[in-house]
């Protein structure tokens, strides 16, 4: 009787391995657009393995201003225009799916790196503002 | 092939003392070089200058201990490996006229008497130096009617001694509505005359400024323009106006790094900003660093890169000197051969004896091993990045810093 039970599990394994097997392809294909889809609306976007190495390094910052005191870009009116390099180190090495919505604030910097040279914490803001760009919509 | 850079004196570190000894150098007619990763503890602090303190102001009055000399005994009875027991004070008054020529604003203080402030959040500090702007005299000002302002959601805490209240304080919006309002912005924006105008209306409209015979204001009125600024809302309020001392992370850091680093700029010390990557050395003498792509040849180095917070000693397992490798120390002994658990406190309050741990020197500022010799020939080390004093919690940075920089300069 046991030996019958091994046969039929066995023969079951089989069988969904070859289904596996036969519809890898379209399942992960049609999944793969289907998550993202789903998640489009909310702004949640695949990281690339390069991104998501950088990411990390995004969050040492402690938001301390000192960017800010030496970005020429940090005018009275950056609220309606650009967003200040402490706020985009700061927001995006926290929540992702604003990243996408916030693009136009940072369109405007220049990539100067004068931010950058100041860091007390080596944050890479401009990988930082690249990263915002190449997700921008 | 490195391109490569010849100097008389390659600094390591930007902050206050680094800076000092730069200086210093330059104007002895030196070559100098200056690397730095970014702007570190000074530009960070709160931009109040402190000789020797005790830390403790248990009662939020006008009495207490304000000599200089008082705490300067103090330190050196109860701290015997503290700098301040081979530095030259002599140095003292040379290292503050360079500073006030460097940073080309205004700096008050004493040798002798340390000054009472109070800071945003309601202590009392006291401090040797200051800039003008936060320089209000409370022992002269004595009960007199002083509102101290504050922008919501942070309201400054009410001062009381003997009974009665010192200052009355109140809490008003910020004019603007912004989401994330940090101080360098608000400073930033309030560098605009515009800008300012519009506050000093909004200041005008929720307080009856002429009950006041001064006001102390959170330290964000301007940052490049910050002494033309003060004086314009002074005459738009009609009061005096006073900034309060900043906590740690504040604009007046910020204005102090900025000049300094004008006056690196006016002396012509060539300012790079990278890391050292590569320490090129022969026996006991440093021939040259690299950074980025640059190979720096000097005839001597110093070493000013700060603890912790600048990133001059790291701690992973062990602890690190993160540019040239130098041997650390805790009170005798090399910090290798002390259990890490002891150096670490578990109450927040409390002293750290970690951020005592450093690089020690001779008395020519050379760093030594722990047989007492050299370590490199033409190295010196100034500042915080000294061992036997805590930074943070002694009270003593800004003389250390300022005579062991002056020192690493001069002699350099």
């Amino acid at each position: 009787m046991s030996g019958l039970k091994w046969l039929f599990a066995r023969v079951n394994l089989a069988i969904a391995f070859l289904l596996h097997i036969g519809f890898k392809r379209w399942f992960r294909r049609r999944g793969l657009n289907d998550f993202l889809a789903f998640y489009a609306e909310d702004n949640i976007f695949p990281l690339t393995p390069a991104e998501r190495k950088g990411l990390s390094t995004f969050d040492r910052c402690i938001y301390c201003g000192l960017c800010v005191s030496e970005c020429r870009e940090t005018n009275p009116v950056f609220y309606e225009t650009f967003m200040t390099p402490a706020n985009i180190a700061f927001s995006y090495s926290r929540s992702l799916p604003e990243i996408a919505l916030n693009g136009d604030y940072v369109s405007y910097c220049p990539e100067c790196s004068a931010c950058e040279k100041v860091c007390p914490t080596d944050v890479p803001l401009n990988q930082i503002t690249e990263f915002v760009k190449s997700h921008a919509r | 092939m490195v391109p490569s850079m010849k100097v008389d004196l390659c600094v390591i570190g930007g902050g206050l003392s680094g800076a000092v000894a730069a200086l210093h150098a330059a104007e002895r007619g030196k070559q100098v070089v200056l690397i730095r990763r970014g702007w570190g503890g000074t530009a960070l602090s709160s931009g109040a200058f402190d000789l020797a303190d005790s830390g403790d102001l248990s009662s939020p009055g006008l009495t207490g201990e304000f000599e200089i000399s008082y705490h300067l005994e103090r330190i050196k009875k109860t701290n015997p490996h503290h700098p301040y027991h081979f530095l030259n004070f002599d140095h003292l008054s040379p290292s503050l006229e360079l500073l006030k020529k460097a940073v080309s604003f205004k700096i008050l203080g004493s040798y002798h008497e340390n000054h009472l402030f109070l800071s945003q959040m309601g202590h009392w500090l006291r401090r040797a130096f200051a800039m003008e702007s936060q320089f209000f005299d409370f022992k002269a000002a004595g009960r007199s009617k002083v509102l101290v302002l504050g922008f919501s959601p942070i309201l400054p805490a009410r001062g009381e001694a003997e009974g009665s209240p010192l200052y009355t304080s109140e809490s008003i919006p910020w004019y603007r509505d912004e989401v994330n309002t940090l101080p360098s912005m608000m400073a930033k924006i309030l560098d605009q005359p515009d800008e300012l105008r519009k506050l000093a209306r909004h200041i005008k409209a929720h307080i009856k400024s002429h009950f006041f015979s001064a006001l102390l204001v959170p330290p964000v009125i301007g940052l490049d323009a910050f002494q033309q600024r003060r004086s314009e809302l002074e005459s738009l309020i009609g009061c005096p106006v006073y900034e309060t001392a900043g906590a740690e992370n504040s604009v007046p850091g910020v204005r102090f790094q900025k000049g300094l680093d004008r006056a690196l700029s006016s002396q012509r010390v060539s300012v790079i900003d990278g890391k050292v990557e590569k320490v090129i050395s022969e026996k006991k003498r440093i021939l040259a660093v690299e950074v980025g792509q640059k190979e720096i040849e000097a005839f001597s180095f110093v070493l000013a890169t700060g603890k912790f917070l600048a990133g001059g000693i790291r701690k992973k397992r062990g602890f690190q000197e993160t540019v040239f490798g130098l041997p650390l120390f805790y009170k005798v002994s090399p910090v290798s051969k002390i259990d890490q658990k002891l150096l670490l406190r578990p109450d927040f309050f409390e002293r750290q004896p970690i951020f005592e741990v450093g690089v020690k020197t001779d008395r020519g500022l050379f760093p030594v091993d722990d047989r007492g010799e050299r370590v490199y020939e033409n190295l010196r080390a100034c500042g915080t990045v000294l061992y036997g004093f805590d930074p943070y919690g002694d009270e003593s940075r800004f003389g250390v810093s300022m005579l062991s920089g002056y020192q690493a300069g001069g002699e350099a």
